[in-house]
């Protein structure tokens, strides 16, 4: 599965904008609908989906997308 | 005398602030002499003593006092909420300093702007901000003698640098034989809110002013060694001083939800065992519709301080379910009143829809003035006013705004809110919202003025407004969205040109063109006309996130 494009998807649902792209770069303040307040709703999206429970001192080491996705594959990966 | 007219317990102004030398930094040494080995502060991850902590801000003080930092120089910080930040903080403390706060959330111009209206000789950056240095200190303010930066820069011959790292300092301990002593009546901190003008507005706060809220804080919401308080609110908003100075004169731990994490703070609170909790009302609902609150879920809380808006009696049933085991007060006080000056505490069944704010703290002032000055009658409405040892000197360097804003009656110096209340038997004072330009979005005070005067430059249009949209209740908005007369232009590129200047609280969600302002009889403009357009009614049909576009 492709966690970045997995995650967009989430996003893009999130966001309510079927155009937003994400890439490993893009942080909060290139999509414009991405606030502290539906940041909440994304991290609570994408436990959901994946099935996974993030800690705030995980999410508040995130800078970046690609942060996000590494975290995500590191907590599959530790799952498996 | 107006006091008297109120039976509560205002009548007496007299300050309540500790026996010692009514200074922070006395009082911080005390609790690393009596608690050295408890933890002070954790923040992403890090943990640091009262030993570790009170030494590693001698160490920066020491770094400071050496490159020629004076007693009563300001004391600029560029930093996330980092161990670094802590211990810059109690170092300016410690060298008899006033600490600046900026915001690395707050766009370039905002930050320089405070930075050269504060004076301030010296600047501290964490590694986190490190970014942003090099664009910050372009034209750096010929005040600035000292960077304290984790990457040196040779290139800036007008500042006389002394480049240390500051999460380094613990590697180079220097001891000194002797410390200049602060005294009650010096600056602890200065703080810029939103101004009128179009520029921030500097708040000086004393040692004296912070420690009289502590002992009035105290005898409501005490602290002991054993708490844990929750800290996630920015350095930039005054709530965060409770937490650190509440927690640091009592040998007890702040700990700091991550930036990124904020909403996520009751996950935070389970996860440290926090016991104490202060926010804007507004977090409970935000963290209510992410379903992070139900019953029961925060048990380790016993005191939950909420401040800085309305707070609706539904957000207090819904926190009273969610920490079973916690008192929960209402705070009220604005920055020219040190954190906080009354409080209401809930009990379950309050009828009110919006909980009162209740009575000021023990020695503080509280009354309702009408227009001529006079106090009005139990029960009309009037505009809050506070007195006591808590207001502060005046506003930092504006002498025509400290006429308007502070009045002497009968002896007493009162500060005038621009609140309006009202006071009830039994319930006390309750808020009812803004009588000025201002509105609060999200905690933060923000003058509708000052983003008029940003999208004044944007537009290069003369013709502007701004309201808050949806319209406040009790000055209370979700945001604001702008007016501009003439010619369509390109939303995107005006926001890109708010975004250089405006906090995103303060970035209008929507823009419209017109080819006029409605104006009231007074010739004013007819804000209320602005609100009922059908444009607007329009964007709130179709949800608030539509992208902006001209109307």
């Amino acid at each position: 599965m492709n966690v970045l494009s997995h995650l967009q998807e989430i996003a893009r649902s999130v966001f309510e904008n079927e155009h937003i792209v994400l890439g490993r770069e893009s942080t909060a303040a290139d999509i414009a609908e991405w606030d502290s307040v539906s940041h909440i709703s994304l991290v609570l999206a994408v436990e959901s989906e994946f099935g996974m429970r993030f800690g705030t001192a995980e999410i508040g080491s995130l800078e970046n997308v690609g942060d996000f996705v590494n975290l995500i594959e590191r907590k599959m990966a530790n799952a498996a | 005398m107006m006091l008297s007219s109120f039976p509560l317990n205002n009548s007496c102004l007299a300050d309540t602030g500790p026996a010692s030398d009514g200074t922070l930094t006395s009082a911080l040494a005390r609790s690393a002499r009596l608690f050295p080995d408890r933890p002070a502060v954790w923040a992403r991850g890090e943990t640091r003593t009262f030993d570790e902590f009170w030494g590693a801000a001698g160490t920066l003080a020491a770094a400071l006092i050496d490159a020629g930092v004076e007693p009563n120089d300001r004391v600029a910080l560029l930093c996330s909420r980092t161990i670094t930040a802590y211990t810059a903080i109690a170092a300016a403390l410690r060298a008899a300093t006033t600490y600046v706060p900026l915001n690395p959330r707050y766009p370039l111009e905002r930050n320089r702007s405070i930075l050269a209206a504060s004076g301030a000789s010296a600047l501290i950056i964490d590694r986190k901000c490190a970014a942003l240095f090099e664009r910050l200190l372009e034209a750096p303010p010929p005040s600035l003698r000292v960077i304290l930066a984790p990457e040196p820069d040779t290139r800036r011959p007008t500042v006389s640098t002394l480049f240390l790292d500051p999460e380094d300092l613990d590697r180079s301990a220097t001891r000194r034989a002797q410390w200049p002593s602060p005294v009650a009546e010096d600056l602890a901190y200065l703080l810029f809110t939103s101004g009128s003008t179009g520029a921030p507005k500097g708040v000086p706060i004393t040692h004296g002013n912070v420690t009289s809220y502590l002992a009035g804080i105290s005898n409501v919401a005490p602290v002991s060694p054993e708490d844990r308080l929750i800290q996630l609110v920015d350095l930039t908003f005054d709530l965060s001083a409770h937490d650190m100075f509440m927690a640091w004169t009592n040998g007890a731990s702040i700990v700091s939800v991550p930036e990124n994490a904020t909403p996520l703070a009751p996950r935070f609170v389970q996860e440290q065992q926090a016991t104490m909790w202060l926010s804007v009302p507004s977090a409970i609902g935000i963290a209510h519709q992410a379903g992070l609150l139900g019953p029961g879920t925060l048990p380790s809380l016993r005191c939950s301080l909420f401040c800085g808006e309305a707070f609706p009696t539904a957000l207090a049933q819904t926190w009273a379910r969610a920490a079973p085991n916690s008192v929960i007060h209402n705070l009220y006080g604005p920055t020219e009143a040190t954190i906080a000056i009354s409080y209401f505490t809930y009990q379950p069944g309050d009828a009110p829809t919006v909980l009162p704010i209740g009575q000021a703290f023990e020695g503080q002032g509280m009354a309702l003035f009408d227009e001529t000055r006079q106090p009005v009658a139990p029960g009309a409405v009037g505009e809050l006013c506070l007195a006591g040892s808590q207001l502060t000197r005046g506003y930092w360097r504006q002498p025509k705004l400290d006429e308007d804003k502070f009045l002497t009656i009968d002896g007493t110096r009162w500060y005038r809110t621009g609140d309006l209340g009202r006071w009830s038997e039994g319930d006390g004072f309750h808020y009812l919202g803004r009588i000025d330009h201002q509105v609060k979005i999200r905690g933060y005070r923000v003058e509708l003025h000052e983003i008029e005067g940003a999208l004044r430059a944007a537009t290069g249009r003369d013709l502007v407004a701004v309201i808050p949209w949806p319209q406040a209740v009790d000055g209370v908005a979700d945001g604001v969205v702008g007016f501009v007369v003439g010619e369509p232009l390109d939303p995107s590129i005006i926001r890109k040109h708010l975004e250089t200047c405006l906090p995103d609280y303060m970035l209008p969600h929507s823009l419209f063109f017109l080819e006029a302002l409605p104006l009231n009889s007074n010739g004013k403009i007819d804000a209320r006309a602005l609100a009922e357009s059908p444009a607007l009614h329009a964007l709130q049909s179709k949800g608030r996130r539509e992208p902006t576009g001209p109307a």
